[in-house]
C-alpha cells in the first residue's frame, strides 16, 4: 500500500476521530534522490485502539518501532510509530499515530494483543511518563530500577520530572 | 496471544514459595540456585556482573533439569538518562553526546541524529559527505561483525578462534584511525555533513583494508561455518521462529537469519545506499535454507561483512567531488536550527539493528523531545522464545547471539 492509500483508508474507517494528518517528505541520497515519505496522524484517544487494528489489518505483520513522546502543559502526547513496506525495497514508509492524553486522565489500552513487540515500549512508557497502559500484560519496571523513587517520571518536563534528582557540580553535599 | 511473549512475572518467579537469591554483584560467584520446594525446577540468576555478559543486565532462568523452561530480563542496572540530558543540550552538542549512547555504533546513532534534525529543518547534505558518511558506518559495520564474531566464539569456548578474528579487526580499527583520528569513536557525521573529508591518499588505504577482508573471508567462513565443533554447538539452538521475528519486531541480523529480509539500507535506502542497491542477506542466499538458529546468525553477519567491503569499494571508487557539509561554521548551522520546528524521524541500519532516533523541535536551541531506540531495544523480547528448551551451557552464546 502507498501512503495515501494507508491515510485515505484510515480517514474512511476513523472520520471524525482523526483530529489531524499529514504526510510529510524528506529526499535524501547520494547522486539519485530517495524521497522518504511519513505519515502523521493524531488520533482521539476513545479511537486509538481501532486506528492501531485498522493499521494491523492493512499490513497482517506490521513492524512497531518504539512510543517516543512529550509533555506540555497539561498534555501528554505519545507518538506510536509503525512501519509499513518493509522488506520492500525502496518502499518503506513510517505511520505515526499520535495520542495526547490530559494529565487527568493518563491511561491508554495496551496493543500488546495486536502488536506482541510493543510490551518493551508500554513498560518503559509507563515509568518514564506516568501513564497507565490497561491491560498489560507485564507491568513491571523495565529500565527504571525498582529503588528509582515513585511519582518521579523522567520524561516528563513538570513537577513529576526528574530535575529534583539532578544535584548541582557546585553544590557541596550537606 | 495475550502475555504469550512477556516475561515470566515476579509471581511465577516466586511459585512453589521459592525465593530468588541475588547473585551477589561483583563478588564473583558465578550463580546461585535456590532449590524448589515441591518442586524439580530451579531459579538461576545470571547478573548483572557476569563473566558470561557484557553489559549489566540480569537473565533470570527457570531451570527443570539441564532445561530452560522461562526466561526474565531486568535491565535497570544502566539507565543514564541520555534522551532528558539532551532536552538541555543544543543539537551540536548532542552529537557528542549521541556518540556516546553505544560504544562500537557510534556514527549509527550520530548519523540517525542528524538525519531527523535535517529533515525537520530541511537541510540537503552534499553528496560527497554522503559517500563518507557510507564508508564509515560500513567500516564501523566491519568492526562490530569482526568482534562480535570473535565475542561468539568465546562463548562456545573457542578461543584461538576469538584471537584470530579480533586480530583480524585490528586492521579495520588502524584504518579507521587514520582516517578520524579515533580508533572507535570516530566524530564524524555533523549536522549537514561530516567533519573530516577522505583525501585521496586515504583512499588506497581503505581499498587495502577492504582486500584484506576479502582475502580472509574463505579462511573466516572455514572457521565459522565448516567447523563441525562451532555447527554442533550452534545448529538448531537459540531458534527464533520468522513469524516470531515478525510478532516481536525483530530488527537486524537477528531478523534476518530467521528469514525477514529488512534492512534500512534496502527498505528506505539513505545517504549513498540509494546509489548502490543493497539487499538484505537472510541464510537462504549465504547457505540455500533457512533456519532461523545461531548458526544462521554467524553466517548473516559472516556475510555482511563481505557486503560492506564491496559496499566501501564501491563509494571509494566512485567518490563524487564537492563540498563535505552544508554549512562549515556550527554557529551558522545552530542559527538555521534555532528557527527550525517540527518533529522528524532518523532511522539507519547500524551493525545491530535498526536504529530510531525521534526528534521534536519547537524553535528553542534545544530540542524539545528526543527518543532514542538502539537494535537491541527491539530484539530483546525475542530472547525469550530462543531460551525455551535451551540447555543450561547453550546460555551465553544464544544471549550473545542477538549482539546485544
Amino acid at each position: 500500500m502507498k501512503p495515501d492509500a494507508v491515510l485515505k483508508d484510515l480517514q474512511k474507517k476513523l472520520g471524525a476521530n482523526i483530529l489531524e494528518a499529514r504526510i510529510a517528505e524528506h529526499a535524501e541520497g547520494g547522486k539519485k534522490k530517495h524521497v522518504a515519505k511519513s505519515i502523521w496522524v493524531k488520533v482521539g484517544k476513545s479511537a486509538f485502539k481501532d486506528a492501531v487494528a485498522e493499521l494491523c489489518k492493512m499490513h497482517p505483520n506490521i513492524y512497531f518501532a518504539v512510543i517516543s513522546g512529550c509533555q506540555e502543559g497539561d498534555i501528554v502526547e505519545l507518538n506510536y510509530h509503525f512501519s509499513f513496506n518493509y522488506a520492500e525495497p525502496g518502499e518503506e514508509f513510517f505511520v505515526t499515530l499520535k495520542v495526547a492524553l490530559p494529565k487527568s486522565g493518563l491511561s491508554l489500552p495496551t496493543i500488546t494483543n495486536l502488536v506482541p513487540g510493543a510490551l518493551i515500549s508500554e513498560r518503559e512508557t509507563q515509568e518514564m511518563f506516568g501513564v497507565r497502559i490497561e491491560g498489560i500484560p507485564d507491568p513491571r519496571r523495565i529500565f527504571l530500577d525498582d529503588g528509582f523513587p515513585q511519582g518521579v517520571f523522567p520524561w516528563r518536563r513538570d513537577e513529576t520530572g526528574p530535575q529534583k534528582l539532578v544535584k548541582k557540580i557546585n553544590e557541596a553535599d550537606e | 496471544m495475550k502475555g504469550q511473549w512477556c516475561f515470566m512475572a515476579e509471581k511465577e518467579t516466586m511459585r512453589h514459595g521459592k525465593q530468588r537469591l541475588d547473585t551477589g554483584a561483583g563478588r564473583g560467584d558465578e550463580e546461585t540456585m535456590q532449590h524448589a520446594k515441591g518442586g524439580t525446577s530451579f531459579t538461576i540468576s545470571i547478573g548483572p556482573v557476569h563473566p558470561a555478559l557484557k553489559e549489566p543486565i540480569q537473565l533470570d532462568f527457570e531451570i527443570e533439569g539441564e532445561k530452560v523452561k522461562n526466561a526474565d530480563l531486568r535491565l535497570s542496572q544502566a539507565h543514564r538518562g541520555i534522551e532528558w540530558i539532551g532536552t538541555n543540550r543544543n543539537p551540536i552538542q548532542i552529537l557528542y553526546l549521541a556518540e556516546r549512547i553505544c560504544g562500537i555504533c557510534n556514527v549509527c546513532h550520530t548519523l540517525s541524529f542528524c538525519r531527523a534534525v535535517e529533515s525537520i529543518a530541511n537541510i540537503e547534505v552534499p553528496p560527497r559527505a554522503q559517500y563518507i558518511r557510507t564508508v564509515t558506518a560500513e567500516l564501523e559495520r566491519i568492526h562490530s561483525h569482526m568482534l562480535w564474531a570473535g565475542v561468539a566464539a568465546h562463548e562456545l569456548g573457542f578461543d584461538s578462534v576469538m584471537h584470530y578474528t579480533w586480530r583480524a579487526r585490528e586492521k579495520v580499527l588502524d584504518t579507521i584511525e587514520i582516517l578520524t583520528g579515533n580508533r572507535v569513536t570516530k566524530g564524524m557525521p555533523t549536522i549537514g555533513g561530516v567533519r573530516r573529508d577522505f583525501p585521496e591518499k586515504h583512499h588506497k588505504r581503505i581499498l587495502e583494508t577492504v582486500g584484506f577482508y576479502k582475502s580472509i573471508f574463505g579462511k573466516l567462513q572455514d572457521m565459522l561455518l565448516h567447523d563441525p565443533v562451532i555447527e554442533a554447538r550452534t545448529r538448531g539452538i537459540g531458534v527464533l521462529k520468522k513469524e516470531e521475528a515478525l510478532a516481536l519486531c525483530a530488527v537486524g541480523p537477528t531478523a534476518r537469519a530467521s528469514g525477514v529480509k529488512r534492512d534500512v539500507r534496502q527498505d528506505e535506502p539513505y545517504a549513498a545506499y540509494c546509489d548502490l542497491g543493497v539487499r538484505a542477506i537472510t541464510p537462504k542466499e549465504v547457505l540455500g535454507e533457512v533456519h532461523g538458529d545461531v548458526f544462521d546468525r554467524i553466517a548473516v553477519r559472516l556475510a555482511e561483512v563481505a557486503q560492506s567491503a564491496d559496499i566501501i569499494e564501491h563509494c571509494v571508487r566512485n567518490i563524487p567531488e564537492g563540498k563535505i557539509v552544508f554549512e562549515e561554521k556550527p554557529i551558522k548551522v545552530l542559527a538555521q536550527l534555532r528557527g527550525a520546528q517540527g518533529e522528524g524521524i532518523g532511522r539507519l541500519e547500524a551493525p545491530r539493528g535498526e536504529v530510531f532516533h525521534y526528534v521534536k523541535m519547537t524553535g528553542q536551541e534545544a530540542p524539545y523531545a528526543w527518543k532514542v531506540k538502539a537494535p537491541t531495544y527491539s530484539n530483546l523480547l525475542s530472547i525469550l522464545p530462543m531460551m525455551r528448551e535451551a540447555q543450561i551451557a547453550d546460555i551465553p552464546i544464544i544471549a550473545a547471539s542477538i549482539d546485544p
